[in-house]
């Protein structure tokens, strides 16, 4: 009788049950396996964001930095009008002169290489293509420095402040750039990131 | 297989399955978390690059605070030569600590010495964790603006005239000048007591030049910046400044070896102002005296519309430059001395930075 009972099997109940149970059970893992896959996702797209940014700021600030360099500034001291000549052009913003706590969406600039060779640069925002495009050299065409299929560039402004010195006959002008780049993903408009960063170019200009 | 066994064998079933998904949850959150991790590590290089790069900057900054310090000049030129002028580096590599884990590494290369017209190249490496974390290099080139712009080649300059009598001496030995004792943009008067000494051989007539256009022609301040290559506002500002009136030697004397704006109507008549090796500029705006036994070593500016120099038994080793008149009388011995010229023009100079000179990288 014992016996009987115990080959009696499970009941379709018993293993309805069951599966309900298993089902449950899998669901909630799925549930949470799915928000821990969204989340690093998530997270990964937000330190790239992250990364992206701080790389195209980090590009715009190095070559800023050194604009206005140029070698023959040695041998050009005391010759004024040489050393006026061999200065590489000043920095211009939208395409005009520099006018202070006036911003703009591009900046221009240009430094010599120890080689002599004139490193002419533009910094622009493509509003077409929400991405930023940097000039090098005179003839070269526009690269793409911020990756368009996964940011898109909201904003890019260069905002000049400049003060004024003199070293003996010479008037300086020393220019400092703030620098504001937004950005957003272009998957998930609403994740943007906003960097601001400040430059002073380190070669003052002479008049 | 039993009853017993098939039931537990269906719980075993979900376990599995369930623990399998656990696991893999627990590996997409360690490689979340392994996201985060390189984002940090990302964070931090950059912020060592950024701090390298600062403290390459600051080292040009400490570089250039150095070189203008009369004291801690002297530890990285040197002048091994005695003409005056620095023609040594006497510490081409100097490291900085700027905080825990931060230094600058400074090389200074010579890009002119031995004459007036000293350049260095400083290349300054920002370190983080001895440049293991982060490392940026930076250069500028550093040039001097001399305590005077043109050393005089006469004795004694003035624009206007230049009247010496009685017991004065005057010398001019150096053959560079062609032993130049004085240079007028007016007339030079003398007596036939005032003794020179030119270069040997040569008639001290032919050490004096009268009349000459070129100074007489110039206005005040074109005079002002022939000697000094900047306006007057410019240099008032980089001198040291002194108002004083009546007797001026001691507090000219207390500021030491230093280019000296003295504002007030002065006189100069005892102690030393200088010394062979430490000369002092002195640029006087208001009527200047200088009398008595008073010994100065360096140059003498005078703006006042007429000088008056009466040292009876004192001494002026350098040169005199008189924005107008000039009257030298009573006495004193008054010497050209090249050397004393150049090093007034190099130790009390300054260093500035060239612009267009920065650069980034090795």
């Amino acid at each position: 009788m014992c016996n009987r009972r115990r080959e009696r099997g499970v009941s379709l109940i018993e293993t309805l049950i069951a599966m309900a149970l298993g089902l449950l059970v899998l669901t909630g893992v799925l549930q949470l396996m799915n928000q821990l896959v969204d989340g690093n996702t998530a997270t990964i797209k937000v330190t790239r964001l992250a990364q992206d940014t701080r790389t195209v700021m980090d590009i715009i600030i190095q070559d800023l930095r050194r604009a206005g360099s140029f070698p023959e500034a040695v041998n050009d001291l005391g010759d004024s009008q040489r050393f006026l000549q061999d200065q590489p052009p000043a920095p211009r913003i939208d395409g005009e002169v520099l006018k202070p706590g006036q911003p703009g969406s591009s900046i221009s600039y240009a430094y010599r290489e120890s080689d002599g060779k004139l490193t002419q640069g533009k910094f622009s925002l493509d509003l077409k293509a929400g991405s930023i495009q940097m000039h090098t050299g005179t003839a070269s065409a526009p690269e793409t420095i911020t990756d368009p299929a996964f940011i898109h560039v909201t904003a890019l402004s260069f905002l000049p402040s400049r003060s004024e010195s003199r070293s003996g006959p010479v008037q300086q002008e020393q220019i400092a750039i703030e620098v504001r780049l937004v950005a957003r993903l272009k998957s998930e408009p609403t994740v943007e990131r906003q960097l601001v960063d400040r430059v002073v170019l380190r070669n003052p200009v002479l008049k | 297989m039993s009853h017993v066994a098939r039931r537990l064998a269906l719980g075993m079933a979900v376990l599995p399955v369930a623990l399998i998904l656990l696991a893999g949850a627990a590996l997409i959150l360690l490689f979340a978390q392994k996201n985060l991790l390189v984002d940090l590590q990302v964070t931090r290089n950059g912020y060592a690059s950024r701090v390298a790069y600062a403290a390459a900057d600051s080292g040009l900054a400490v570089a250039l605070s150095r070189l203008n310090d009369a004291a801690q000049r002297k530890t990285l030129l040197s002048e091994t030569k005695g003409a005056g002028t620095y023609d040594t580096i006497a510490s081409p590599v100097f490291t900085e600590i700027l905080g825990p884990s931060v230094e600058a590494r400074i090389k200074l290369k010579a890009l002119g010495l031995g004459g007036p017209d000293v350049r260095l190249q400083v290349q300054s490496t920002g370190c983080v964790s001895d440049c293991a974390k982060g490392r940026a290099t930076v250069s500028q080139t550093m040039a001097m603006r001399g305590g005077i712009h043109q050393i005089p080649v006469a004795l004694l300059s003035a624009r206007g005239s230049i009247d010496v009598s009685g017991p004065v001496t005057l010398s001019n030995q150096s053959p560079v000048v062609r032993g130049m004792l004085m240079h007028a943009g007016s007339a030079i008067n003398r007596d036939d007591a005032v003794q020179r000494f030119s270069l040997p051989g040569q008639n001290p007539d032919l050490a004096e030049i009268a009349h000459d256009p070129r100074y007489a022609e110039q206005s005040v301040d074109q005079f002002f910046a022939r000697w000094f290559g900047a306006d007057k506002d410019f240099i008032r500002s980089t001198a040291a400044n002194v108002t004083c009136t009546g007797e001026c030697a001691g507090t000219v004397a207390a500021l030491g070896s230093r280019v000296i704006w003295l504002d007030g109507n002065a006189r100069l008549s005892n102690g030393n102002l200088g010394s062979p090796e430490s000369p002092v500029i002195i640029i006087a705006t208001g009527s200047l005296q200088l009398s008595g036994t008073l010994r100065l070593a360096g140059i003498v500016y005078s703006m006042a519309p007429l000088t008056t120099i009466q040292l009876v038994s004192g001494s002026i080793e350098g040169a005199v430059i008189a924005e107008n008149a000039l009257n030298v009388s009573q006495g004193g011995r008054l010497s050209y001395n090249p050397v004393i010229l150049q090093r007034a023009q190099s130790h009390l100079g300054r260093f500035v930075p060239v612009p267009g000179s920065w650069s980034d990288g090795e």
